[in-house]
């Protein structure tokens, strides 16, 4: 018998087959693309190596989330942040990390942990001293110093009830979220990512709030309950494709210790609803206004831009940091900024699912962004579920490389396809300085090649050795802590601002430092990675240089300069009040670390 | 009739039923005899005067679904032959002929049953087995399509569409290294079958294998030097690999030779986009556009291009087109998944 004339060509079967799974096998978006070809090793050294000391250090407790061997919500799935925070003012970075908790069973280390470090390159727990047990489904945290009073204030989201912690400046902290008016009754919702942002250049720092799913409106199938949650036949958790999409939030900071929501005048609810992830302060287009903008999973990106009238403008795909290069949808997840081609701008760099590439976006300084991933080299890596990222110049030599920690969703998939693991590797993309990145794994240590199904990290010096460290959430295992053991001489600057007119933290002030003929911008940021928050102090690699030239952006619009800075110190900055340049401290040196209350 | 003088035997039968037009046989003989002489449609109306006639004469069904059949018309030979059916359900001709009806409508699952029936009566039968297998494989029963083209070719394992489905088959399954085994077990029997080197390559496309890819597409060219699809893919992995120059050719070729093959003209548009040949970007992603306007890429490109071009209000129609194809997608499938499923418990705090 001959075919019908309308038979179904092997093309158009394997064409909707494609289709079907990439879109709709699952819940998350996956946008299937080819990985670039390798290209050769570039043969030039890299410097720094990361071990993983989180034993040694004390940082031994798992982070409790969700099923170990099966996960049937989304919620067990999506894990946490991780924030490097100085809390107690000593000079010395501790570490604050995010947790979730169990369906079925009541694990009482399920709760979000501080860890307090002890200059020795040890953690000591503080959680239960510094009134900051709580077990939930937290998601991301954000830091700052809302009330200004010189200590950084913690802020948590969770499905469920997010918290604001005020810092009381003796070791311990306060729930606060009932009288700061954040506090919401009779409705479920999902915060996700959330950052410290003064958009309205008052001094104080508001607080802008991501959700990633309406869990009030509809319901959440079962795994496997309908075609769209399986993955390639193994029912999995569905979502967050097909379960409802909320909008995001802002609250105003009154100044008295309260917020007000102002999610409606303030633009942000026009924008279109999306499943919001991390979320980042930031002044992108360079006008001295800090804009947001939010990593969506499975939806467009969104980039609000300060208006400058207490308003902000949704434009991520005018400005192309919505979509991929080609207009698809990507699942974004982390997201890192900085500069990598050290033109003084801000570039956006965006974590998403398998199969698909990360995605690197050049700032054209207005915050008009070119899709760059394929000429950048990023285009190599498209195996791993990738989450927290963040530009950092491990090896100090000028140019800012970046990391990425990975783990999949579906513990459940490993068994049918052991090509999916659960557990998979970090990586570094190292910056060769000409516009692209080469991915090192086992190149960069142990700590980057080991396999963790991690979530969120944070980047910064915890040892105080003038170079940068990581510390990463994985799932139902102990935190990572990697430390970069550096080699080599090469220079480095640490800038810490404190804002005086500006908010306290200086989050979202921009800082452009010129060491040779380069220039490169960081920001400080309330949020960024995937629902972390870095080490404060930003950290500039000088390479060769011995001497750089500072710019402050700061928040309120102020533009300070200093020159002649001598390498390898930390430089704080008080708005308008001048710089102290010390030297970090060192280990178990504690009248070194020693420092007065910054405001 | 006997002596197969089947246009006298028409007058005569013609003759009859003028004069008595409500014997039923007169007209089932008509029938019988026009259908004899290739007359299917005229057949086919006298079985159904003598079946209005008389209604249950399950070989004047059988005849007038046979008929229909012939004449392709599936959907109206179905009813006739079940009618059939009911009388002689043993007869082994019947679920051949109700699957293959099935299968003509390409209502595969449907003429399953049917098929896996006429199987078990006939199972040396491999045609059967065949339209069995393609009904299973199109229908997404991939188990049975497996075993069925297994049979197949353990029978005779030089049946070159066997493997090529069953690499189908084992592609659908995810098992992509058994399907390309599969292919190369074809490429060894037959290395001239057409598509052979194509679907080969297409699944090495899939597997990100670029170079094999490659190979094999410029195999099918040797074969079909006119097939527009193999330049159009050898163009995207040139373009993949950032050979700009290659890829503009292969792209162009495939398009001299089939105009309408959206992906060649939407990498046109990359190709000439990388080189700021914006003219020319514009007019390969409008044709792209043109040519399917459900996909969300060509509408971005555009409108990036019209945002570098200065035509600020053409991008934002071009946006607001991206945009809405996404919110389509993300709407219905809210409709589906979040319209059905167990109420999740609330978060413990």
């Amino acid at each position: 018998m001959r075919l019908p004339a309308s038979f179904i060509t092997r093309r158009d079967f394997l064409w909707m087959a494609a289709a079907s799974s990439a879109a709709f096998a699952q819940g998350i978006s996956q946008r299937k693309v080819k990985p670039l070809p390798r290209g050769k090793p570039s043969g030039i050294p890299f410097l720094a190596r990361f071990t993983d000391v989180a034993a040694e250090a004390g940082l031994t407790n798992p982070v409790i989330y969700g099923g170990v061997q099966h996960k049937n919500y989304i919620y067990e799935t999506v894990g946490c942040g991780v924030a490097f925070f100085d809390y107690d003012n000593d000079g010395w970075l501790d570490i604050f990390v995010l947790s979730g908790m169990r369906l079925d069973e009541h694990n009482p280390n399920a709760t979000n942990r501080l860890y307090k470090n002890n200059r020795d390159g040890t953690f000591t727990d503080v959680t239960v001293e510094a009134g900051l047990v709580r077990t939930g489904w937290a998601s991301s945290v954000t830091v700052g110093d809302y009330n200004n009073d010189g200590f950084e204030d913690v802020f948590i989201t969770y499905y469920g009830q997010n918290v604001l912690y005020r810092n009381n400046g003796n070791g311990t902290f306060t729930d606060v979220t009932r009288q700061a008016g954040l506090l919401y009754e009779g409705s479920i919702r999902w915060g996700s990512g959330c950052t410290f942002v003064d958009y309205n250049r008052d001094g104080y720092l508001d607080l802008f709030i991501a959700n990633y799913v309406d869990l009030g409106k509809g319901v959440i199938p079962k795994p496997g309950e309908n075609p769209y949650c399986n993955y390639n036949g193994v029912p999995v958790n569905c979502g967050p494709r097909g379960l409802a999409m909320p909008h995001n939030y802002l609250y105003q900071n009154q100044g008295d210790g309260t917020f007000r929501e102002v999610t409606a005048q303030s633009g942000i609810a026009k924008a279109e609803k999306t499943y919001a992830m991390t979320a980042v302060a930031a002044d992108f287009n360079s006008d001295g206004w800090t804009d947001l903008y939010v990593a969506s999973d499975s939806t467009p990106s969104l980039l609000f831009l300060n208006r400058r009238n207490n308003s902000f403008s949704e434009e991520g795909l005018e400005r192309g940091v919505a979509l991929s290069e080609d207009g698809m949808e990507q699942a974004g997840m982390g997201v890192a900024v900085g500069d990598y081609d050290l033109d003084g701008n801000l570039d956006i760099f965006k974590t998403h699912f398998s199969s698909d590439t990360n995605a690197l976006f050049h700032n054209d300084g207005t915050a008009n962004f070119t899709d760059v991933t394929i000429a950048s080299g990023f285009g190599v890596e498209t195996r791993y579920t990738c989450w927290g990222t963040g530009f950092a110049d491990f090896d100090n030599d000028g140019w800012p490389d970046l990391a990425v920690v990975t783990g999949s969703v579906y513990p459940e998939i490993e068994a049918k396809f052991p090509d999916f693991p659960l557990k998979t590797p970090r990586f570094i993309f190292r910056n060769l300085g000409n516009g692209k990145f080469e991915e090192l794994m086992e190149g960069a240590g142990q700590g980057i090649s080991a396999a963790h199904c991690s979530r969120g990290c944070a980047f910064g010096d915890f040892d105080n050795d003038g170079d940068v460290d990581i510390v990463i959430v994985n799932l139902n295992e102990p935190p990572s802590l990697l430390r970069n053991d550096l080699t080599g001489d090469r220079n480095w600057l640490k800038v810490l601002l404190v804002g005086t007119k500006s908010n306290a933290s200086a989050i979202g002030s921009r800082v452009l430092v010129k060491y040779g003929s380069k220039v490169q911008a960081q920001a400080v940021l309330g949020q960024s990675g995937f629902y972390s928050v870095n080490d404060r102090r930003l950290h500039f690699g000088l390479g060769t240089n011995t001497h750089a030239n500072l710019e402050i952006h700061w928040t309120n619009g102020l533009v300070e300069r200093f020159t002649g800075i001598a390498a390898n110190q930390l430089i704080t900055i008080r708005e308008g009040r001048g710089m102290v340049a010390t030297p970090l401290p060192g280990m178990k040196t504690k009248a070194n670390s020693e420092r007065q209350n910054p405001r | 009739m006997e002596e197969g003088r089947f246009h006298e035997a028409e007058g005569l039968w013609r003759k009859l039923t003028e004069s008595k037009p409500r014997n039923a046989s007169a007209h089932a003989n008509l029938g019988l005899a026009l259908a004899r002489q290739g007359q299917l449609p005229s057949a086919a109306v006298e079985y159904r005067k003598s079946l209005a006639i008389q209604p249950n004469q399950p070989a004047i069904s059988f005849d007038l679904g046979l008929a229909e059949f012939k004449q392709g018309h599936f959907a109206k030979a179905i009813p006739p032959f079940k009618s059939a059916n009911k009388a002689s359900a043993n007869d082994p001709r019947m679920p051949v002929l109700v699957g293959m009806s099935y299968f003509g409508l390409h209502q595969y699952g449907d003429a399953i049953p049917y098929l896996e029936k006429a199987s078990k009566s006939d199972p040396a039968n491999l045609e059967i087995h065949g339209v069995l297998a393609k009904s299973c494989l199109w229908s997404k029963k991939y188990d049975c399509a497996l075993a069925e083209f297994k049979e197949i070719v353990s029978v005779n394992p030089d049946a070159v569409q066997a493997h090529m489905m069953l690499a189908e088959a084992l592609d659908a399954m995810n098992r992509k290294a058994d399907a390309i085994n599969e292919l190369e077990i074809a490429e060894r029997t037959s290395p001239d079958e057409p598509m052979l080197h194509f679907e080969l390559g297409y699944l090495y496309y899939t597997q990100h294998d670029y170079e094999k890819a490659a190979q094999e597409f410029q195999l099918e060219i040797k074969n079909n030097p006119k097939y527009a699809l193999a330049y159009t893919y050898l163009g995207d992995i040139a373009l993949h690999n950032n050979d700009d120059a290659s890829a503009e050719s292969f792209l162009t070729k495939a398009l001299s030779f089939q105009d309408d093959v959206r992906l060649a003209h939407f990498d046109l548009g990359c190709v000439y986009a990388d080189q700021k040949r914006n003219q020319e970007a514009l007019a390969a992603f409008l044709r792209a556009e043109h040519l399917d306007p459900t996909e969300p890429d060509a509408h971005y490109r555009l409108a990036r291009l019209y945002m570098a071009l200065g035509q600020k209000q053409k991008a934002n129609e071009e946006f607001a087109k991206t945009k809405a194809l996404h919110a389509k997608v993300e709407e219905s499938l809210i409709q589906k998944v979040s319209g059905g499923g167990q109420a999740e418990s609330k978060p413990t705090e």
